[in-house]
């Protein structure tokens, strides 16, 4: 079974062909990657932080890399205004929890959408779990964000 | 060497990232123009990735170079192609609007691979190019999967929870609104967790792809991932068919010298 990756491997390297080591050796970080979710809390909450938009600028962006197909159990509540009333809506998301935030279609139905908006955003894993609050206020003019929990 | 075995592995590729990058071509542009008559204040994002215009200038120019690329026979153009994706992906990745767009992660993996295969120096030979490509494209597309799939290692995708809120209560795909009309709440729920226990069993047993002879593997994903579009919704195929053009170019690699 691993006859044929051995060669293809042994090939690489008695050709020197390094873009193809240096690509393979990238798969393989993003293998680790992949099986630290279940194994440790700590990359489960790193990669929890990633989806609601809570991690440090360049550390975001090397994880950008790593795939994120419905990854996790997530749900956004969305509030009107300071509301803490019944929220306007409740729903699954997938990929990236923060992604309702700012992307066209998860904010249609929402009174049309104009307004300022609290959006609570929940991701569970396993044993790790992660709330983050959003404000969105929509105008014609455009749409200002701001993370509330900082 | 001829290349002419080459050549049509890498429109495969090519065809892919293509397809993943521009379809659904209605939506995506209906969605990138409602982006430009919305600016967005958020100190999350520079800048340069908040802006509509970041999003037309990288998306448009890289979908119109692909295309280019596809029907010219230049290498010097399949190898711009190639990085200029790389580089238009990443940047995509990073955009406030498009960060979650999973496209991109694909397109950028796939269009790596690509890279690789349009670089390899002419006096290589085939046989050993086909080895190597095999094995990583396996690999990208392997990874791609078991990123996928340990996200659902929980509870509620094997209950199938996470799954029929998403897809079978809200999902406006034609598929799941039918099954909303034709089956009893007890009836989808039952439906939504052997749905989502094969796609959590399937992507898992995608990520072993590296270990896998490539004569099986490489069909094996096609098949599956195609098989993946018709059992989900339509729109996943934009993530799919990079992937499945690099599983096709992989396959079609000439095996023998000459």
């Amino acid at each position: 079974m691993l006859k044929e990756a051995s060669g293809a491997v042994r090939q690489m390297i008695e050709r020197r062909d390094r873009f193809g080591l240096a690509l393979l050796g990238l798969a393989v970080l993003g293998v680790v990657h992949a099986l630290a979710l279940p194994l440790s809390d700590t990359a489960a909450d790193l990669n929890m932080r990633r989806t609601h938009g809570r991690l440090w600028g360049p550390a975001w962006a090397a994880l950008q890399l790593a795939p994120a197909m419905y990854h996790f159990e997530n749900t956004a509540l969305v509030y009107r205004g300071e509301s803490d009333e019944a929220p306007l809506q409740e729903r699954a998301v997938n990929h990236h929890v923060s992604r309702v935030v700012y992307e066209r279609g998860h904010w249609r139905g929402l009174d049309g959408g104009r307004g300022c908006y609290r959006y609570v955003l929940r991701s569970r894993y396993r044993g790790t779990s992660l709330t983050t609050e959003y404000r969105a206020c929509r105008s014609p003019a455009g749409v200002v964000v701001r993370r509330l929990d900082r | 060497m001829k290349r002419g075995g080459w050549l049509t592995a890498e429109r495969w590729a090519l065809g892919g990232l293509l397809f993943g990058w521009l379809m659904p071509l209605r939506w995506k542009l209906a969605t990138f123009a409602a982006y430009t008559s919305e600016s967005l204040a958020d100190d999350r994002f520079a800048p340069l990735l908040r802006r509509p215009e970041t999003l037309w200038g990288v998306w448009l120019p890289t979908g119109l170079l692909l295309s280019v690329a596809l029907l010219v026979a230049s290498r010097r153009l399949r190898q711009v192609a190639a990085w200029v994706t790389v580089l238009a992906s990443g940047m995509l990745m990073l955009h406030a609007r498009t960060f979650a767009w999973q496209v991109f992660v694909t397109s950028f993996w796939s269009a790596l691979w690509l890279g690789w295969l349009v670089s390899r120096p002419v006096a290589d030979s085939r046989s050993g190019v086909a080895v190597r490509g095999r094995l990583l494209a396996q690999a990208v597309i392997g990874l791609v999967f078991l990123g996928a799939a340990t996200g659902k290692w929980t509870d509620g995708y094997w209950s199938g929870a996470v799954m029929h809120d998403l897809m079978f209560v809200q999902h406006p795909a034609p598929q799941y609104a039918y099954l909303r009309g034709h089956l009893s709440a007890e009836q989808l729920r039952t439906l939504a967790t052997w749905y989502s226990r094969a796609v959590v069993a399937t992507e898992s047993l995608f990520g072993l792809a590296p270990f896998i002879p490539a004569r099986i593997a490489l069909p094996g994903l096609i098949v599956g991932m195609l098989g993946m579009w018709l059992a989900s919704a339509p729109g996943v195929i934009e993530v799919l068919a990079p992937l499945i053009g690099v599983a096709a170019a992989a396959h079609r690699l000439p095996t023998h010298d000459e």
